[in-house]
């Protein structure tokens, strides 16, 4: 039997207001009857409360939540710091107790939205179970770009803002290469949603049959609900090497699949 | 053949000091990675997977790590106080670190893609129950009068939900008519009296502080506090193996009381023990036990 208060949403969608793929379940929520409430890390943190003790444990409030990289919502001021990083710990550990669906879900060991989407490939690696013909392409990380990276697609990895080649970086920081992926290439990118996929680009190219099952395969494997993968394809090879891993995917803009996504994870959110 | 050994830290951490002071008088030489030098002077190049070039510099020497077999690392920020430009060099060379010895093949003490949910404090305290020891009740909440209703079931001590360290202190509930909850969430856990004790595991191995205080509630505060080595029962002993083990860590620190009933209650795990100050009293015993897994641990 259920305590909480029949006021509660019956979805929590914590996001920032921006956020298309969260504005797109929130409207398929709305068409469905499902009282939706789209709020910050910051504005969940004040309703969230999380005992735990020799009976067990409890989470309030008791009722899904899909969980998007966003700012905080922590207000400026001499301990936004502090502020933040304990708002971080304490939806951290409610999200990783609640006993409704969570998506997606912080671990303690593997992927977490919550976490820079680059530990996401690393965790996959450590798992060592990818598909077969499907290969990791490698990665750099360096505390500056030395001369230029040709061929490679150069992230800030304080900032995420990333240039192909490095030459468009606004500053020296440190950096992370990976593998282009762009026009100048062929790939092909895939959005999982549970169990459910969806070619967003690249559907023309001979592979894609085998990256939509591989994209499947490694979304259970790095256990994550939604999430975007990338393969980088090359002409005459019949094998497939993983370039991204996006727990937080935005890029995939074309309307059909937006719709059919959200209407797949309002599906996966309200089935607990 | 002798494997090659890194230790990752940073010069103004009195741990890593004092792990490289301990080594040297036992005639070890590791490789050297000193964060805070690579962040001034130097820099890194690290690859995944490994390329056999992945290294650090500083400007007066340059470490390679791809040959390196056992990694004793202890990655946090250093103490000291960087302009805004050294901070993101330091947070992108951690984060770099933390990916590549992830992916490593070789021995890391500790791994970072360990269990992490000391950072959680309510998530925490739920694994340590899951691992079987006697945690005491807690809540975490930004609700006054669910954390007043707390209060009033008995004494509590108040922590950080980040695990951010900080001294333990006891919360009153007159005072919660301070807080605020644009402050942030509070994490309260019942107060245990006794007497304290600080285990550290270090594969099969135990090395015990018994700490006997005075009305502190943090012994870390109290200047009559009385530190003394001892050997826990064979059944703790296995259980904190097993814990530390379980986690994916070969070495932790862990914090217990001990209450009038004898009763041990688990109150955390350290993945990343600050250690040096309870090696004192244990005879330098867990940094040599540090020391073999590291060089001799096939």
């Amino acid at each position: 039997m259920s305590t909480v208060p029949a006021s509660l949403p019956d979805l929590y969608v914590l996001a920032g207001g921006t956020d298309t793929l969260a504005r797109a379940v929130l409207g398929a929520a709305e068409g469905r009857g499902v009282r939706a409430l789209l709020c910050s890390r910051f504005e969940y943190a004040r309703v969230l409360t999380v005992e735990v003790g020799l009976s067990g444990v409890r989470v309030m409030p008791d009722r899904p939540v899909l969980v998007r990289q966003h700012a905080d919502g922590v207000p400026p001021g001499p301990d936004a710091g502090f502020i933040s990083e304990e708002v971080y710990a304490h939806v951290k550990g409610g999200l990783s107790l609640l006993g409704r669906t969570v998506v997606n879900r912080p671990r303690i060991r593997g992927v977490s939205v919550l976490q820079p989407p680059a530990i996401a490939q690393y965790h996959l690696r450590a798992a060592g179970g990818l598909p077969d013909r499907v290969t990791l392409a490698p990665e750099l990380f360096r505390d500056r770009v030395h001369g230029g990276a040709s061929g490679w697609e150069v992230q800030d990895i304080y900032t995420y803002e990333a240039s192909l080649g490095g030459g468009n970086t606004s500053r020296e920081a440190p950096q992370r290469l990976r593998r282009s992926v762009s026009r100048l290439f062929r790939y092909v990118s895939v959005l999982v949603v549970g169990t459910r996929t969806w070619v967003s680009a690249g559907a023309g190219d001979p592979l894609a049959g085998i990256a939509r099952e591989a994209a499947a395969e490694i979304g259970s494997i790095a256990d994550l609900q939604l999430a975007e993968v990338t393969f980088k394809s090359t002409e005459g090879e019949d094998s497939l090497q993983v370039a991204r891993v996006d727990a937080n995917p935005r890029s995939f803009a074309a309307a059909p699949i937006m719709s059919q996504a959200a209407e797949a994870l309002l599906d996966l959110l309200m089935a607990s | 053949m002798t494997r090659n050994v890194a230790v990752i830290g940073d010069a103004t951490d009195p741990t890593t000091v004092h792990f490289l002071a301990e080594c040297a008088a036992a005639g070890y030489k590791p490789r050297v990675v000193s964060l805070g030098d690579i962040v001034a002077t130097g820099g890194w190049h690290l690859a995944v997977p490994d390329d056999g070039c992945s290294r650090v510099w500083t400007a007066d020497a340059e470490v390679p790590l791809s040959d390196v077999g056992a990694f004793y690392c202890r990655l946090a920020g250093s103490r000291a106080q960087w302009p805004a430009e050294m901070e993101i060099r330091q947070s992108g060379l951690l984060l770099s670190l933390r990916l590549w010895l992830t992916a490593s093949r070789a021995l890391v003490i500790n791994r970072p893609d360990i269990d992490q949910h000391n950072g959680a404090k309510s998530l925490h305290e739920s694994e340590l129950a899951r691992l079987g020891f006697s945690v005491p009740d807690s809540i975490s909440s930004s609700d006054i009068s669910q954390l007043a209703d707390f209060l009033r079931g008995g004494r509590a001590v108040i922590k950080a939900c980040c695990g951010m360290r900080a001294n333990t202190r006891e919360l009153l509930i007159d005072r919660l008519r301070e807080y605020s909850a644009d402050r942030g969430p509070l994490h309260l856990q019942r107060l245990i009296p006794g007497y304290d004790i600080r285990a550290h595991v270090v594969g099969a191995e135990v090395f015990a502080v018994r700490i006997d205080g005075g009305p502190a509630v943090d012994y870390r505060t109290d200047r009559h506090a009385r530190y003394s080595a001892v050997t826990l029962p064979r059944e703790l002993q296995a259980v904190l193996v097993e814990a530390t083990r379980a986690q994916g860590m070969a070495f932790s620190g862990w914090d217990l009381k001990v209450d009038a009933d004898e009763r041990v209650w688990c109150l955390e795990s350290n993945p990343m023990p600050g250690y040096s100050f309870y090696d004192g009293h244990v005879g330098g015993d867990i940094s040599k036990a540090l020391m073999r897994q590291l060089w001799e641990q096939p």
